[in-house]
């Protein structure tokens, strides 16, 4: 109980100054094709299939990715997508994909409680952990459970490659002899088709509508700090892609594919910051309605980084995007450490292993990333030694002291150094000593890209990266117990415990659907009918254990459980849902959600939060310098 | 923070610095990376170019 009081009294001090504990999920799409099949196409889509069967999740069957369903709840949505056969191999008759022969889905819209996502096939949540896999785009997809805690993102994130490798294993084994599926923690094929893995932090209503409407330098800070940041996340890679200058090797998988600086788009004309509108925080019409957590949060997903394997690189990943992301919420932005041209410096930047190129800033001076990332450093520690990240960002001392001693270590330009720590740097050590033992081999050769391909391969006997982990080379963040852990058991201090603990208790069936901030249930009736009931799991900072462990632990049926814990019962709530989002959007569909996103930033801009711009109190906040309203400090 | 001292120390230096020649850490660094040179080889002596011809994704997110 005292745990339990001491957390409420926690967030509710971060929000009596607007701040939200920066939460963190990911979604990481991998590479994946059959070695040994062939067809022209590709076998993207067999292989992602495999590997989907293996893994145990709920629902067993969507209801949005099944054959077409007559229930009440499924028969209003069929007339957005009806001809269309997604998943059963003929999508290019769904009526949003795009483009023509070569073209691609656009991005996800949500209406009601229903989400349609041409681009998600499969969607399992994991009761053990309460992450998900489901293929996106013929890429087996790997969700991380909502963390608060950078290193339980780290344990969390190596759960789940260890949860796909068994897939791997199982799947592997039923393929007849010369065949055998590949997985790769990659960005791109090296062929110039670029796939993604997305950070999903957590930040206030307030604060997204200052990035994306209101103060967009402070969106540029977000740019600045994000690329110059490629020194340390970045996974490395040989060549380059998509008509970018010819270079050997960068320290980026996912440069070369960033085309613009913000947008909503994540599969072509990709931006550095992406606007996707889409909090998962509960429904999104009730999003500016009250002064609840479905109207004070919003989810930055970010699209930028590589998917890496160091767990240096991914503690810091998060761990320091948690205090970046915290200064833009508290206005703590210092608008000099800003690029002139952000796609120009990320172009210079990922292709120069040297780190020694620079560029230029409004301020007309010119930084390397490296001095740009000291800067930003300086800053962060101010602003952490200042109380700016209590009660946002666990361990935020211990992420600034590995941060700065990161940046030392690439400051001496020493590259076994540094590959202990990023994974760039190991890459580019392993090939380099490839071709000293082969010195016939050149950047250009097959060999190379191959080596670049199978580096991040999750097959522990094919992939570098482990065989570097196993010698003990690799700085480690986590214990393997720790790992093990958030493999059969979720995140405590988040809504994924409950999320977790409920699929476990249902019955095979009883899931009727779920997504990150709803469960929908199907349970049966002693009369022979049915009762739909939803749990709304609005606020990823509630449902913990410490809140929930008490009902979900005292027994009862589900239904009693659903009962102590708010489910509401769908039979009326459908049609309500359905009602309020069809007559509020005209009757179209299409506009009830993110395919407008267009209209993001003119949303944002009118400012229809509920609540006040982010400020902190002059009394209380010593950083900000600046005048009544919260003026950035310099 | 002096940055400016930090970028005249940076224009110091020399752009990269050879790894095969350093300290003891250094040789104990390249010993441990020896743990690598069995799936190097593995991959060297494999059809690299069936690989990347299979190795087809589709462009995703």
């Amino acid at each position: 109980m005292k745990r339990a009081m001491e957390t409420v009294s926690r967030h509710k001090r971060t929000q009596d100054r607007n701040q939200v504990p920066k939460l963190c999920g990911a979604d990481v799409e991998l590479g994946n094709f059959i070695l040994g099949l062939h067809r022209p196409e590709g076998t993207c889509y067999e292989a992602s299939h495999a590997l989907l069967r293996e893994i145990d999740g709920l629902p067993v069957v969507s209801k949005h990715h099944a054959p077409l369903c007559e229930c009440q709840l499924c028969r209003p949505i069929h007339g957005s997508w009806e001809g269309s056969n997604y998943g059963q191999g003929t999508w290019r008759s769904d009526p949003l994909y795009v483009g023509g022969s070569t073209g691609t889905y656009r991005d996800s819209f949500r209406s009601g409680s229903v989400v349609y996502d041409p681009q998600d096939w499969g969607r399992k949540f994991l009761p053990t952990n309460g992450g998900c896999v489901y293929i996106d785009l013929n890429h087996l997809e790997l969700c991380v459970p909502e963390v608060l805690r950078a290193r339980d993102h780290v344990a969390a994130w190596n759960a789940m490659l260890r949860i796909a490798r068994q897939a791997l294993d199982a799947a592997n084994a039923k393929l007849p002899p010369g065949q055998r599926i590949q997985l790769l923690v990659t960005n791109s094929d090296g062929q110039s088709h670029s796939f993604g893995s997305h950070l999903n932090m957590l930040i206030t209503r307030a604060a997204w509508n200052n990035l994306f409407g209101r103060k967009l330098h402070q969106m540029l800070f977000l740019a600045t700090y994000q690329i110059s940041s490629l020194i340390f996340t970045g996974a490395g890679k040989v060549g380059s892609e998509n008509r970018r200058p010819a270079v050997d090797f960068q320290l980026s998988q996912r440069a070369d594919f960033f085309e613009t600086l913000t947008g909503s788009m994540t599969t072509f004309h990709r931006p550095v910051i992406n606007s996707r509108d889409e909090s998962l925080c509960g429904r999104r019409s009730y999003e500016h309605s009250s002064d609840h957590y479905r109207s004070r949060m919003a989810r930055l997903h970010v699209i930028f980084y590589d998917a890496t394997l160091s767990e240096v690189s991914n503690f810091l990943k998060v761990g320091v995007m948690q205090i970046i992301l915290s200064m833009i919420e508290a206005q703590y932005v210092n608008p000099n450490l800003v690029l002139d041209d952000p796609l120009d410096a990320l172009g210079r930047w990922s292709h120069d292993p040297t780190l020694t190129a620079r560029a230029k800033m409004i301020s007309g001076r010119k930084l390397s990333a490296l001095e740009l990332q000291f800067q930003f450093l300086e800053q962060a520690r101010r602003f952490v030694q200042a109380g700016g990240c209590s009660g946002t960002v666990p361990d935020c001392e211990e992420i600034l002291n590995l941060w700065e001693d990161t940046l030392v270590i690439l400051e001496s330009r020493e590259l076994a150094r540094m590959a202990r720590r990023v994974d760039w740097a190991l890459k580019l050590l392993v090939i380099k000593q490839a071709m000293e033992q082969r010195p016939a081999l050149t950047w250009t050769s097959p060999e190379i890209k191959h080596l670049d391909q199978i580096f991040g391969s999750i097959d522990p006997l094919i992939g570098l990266h482990w065989a570097y982990e196993r010698s003990g080379f690799l700085e480690r963040i986590v214990t393997d117990d720790e790992v093990e852990n958030f493999i059969m058991n979720p995140p405590a201090n988040t809504r994924a415990w409950t999320r977790a603990m409920l699929l476990r208790r249902a019955q095979a069936g009883e899931v009727d659907d779920v997504d990150w901030d709803f469960i929908e249930f199907r349970l049966n009736e002693r009369d022979g009918g049915c009762r739909y009931r939803r749990l709304e799991m609005a606020s990823p900072l509630e449902h913990t254990e410490s809140s929930n462990a008490a009902v979900i632990q005292r027994g009862g049926s589900l239904a009693d459980i659903l009962d102590a814990l708010g489910a509401t019962d769908m039979e009326n709530q459908s049609q309500q849902i359905w009602n309020e989002d069809w007559h509020s959007t005209g009757g179209n569909l299409a506009h009830s959600g993110n395919l407008t996103h267009s209209g993001n930033l003119a949303e944002a801009s009118t400012g229809r939060s509920s609540l006040p711009a982010a400020e902190l109190d002059q009394q209380e906040n010593p950083l900000n310098q600046g005048g009544r309203n919260g003026h950035e400090t310099t | 923070m002096d940055m400016r001292r930090r970028e005249r120390r940076d224009e110091e230096r020399p752009a990269t610095q050879d790894t095969a020649s350093g300290t003891a850490q250094h040789d104990e660094a390249y010993q441990l990376l020896d743990a690598g040179r069995e799936a190097i080889d593995r991959a060297l002596s494999s059809d690299s170019e069936s690989f990347m011809r299979s190795n087809r994704q589709q462009g995703g997110q």
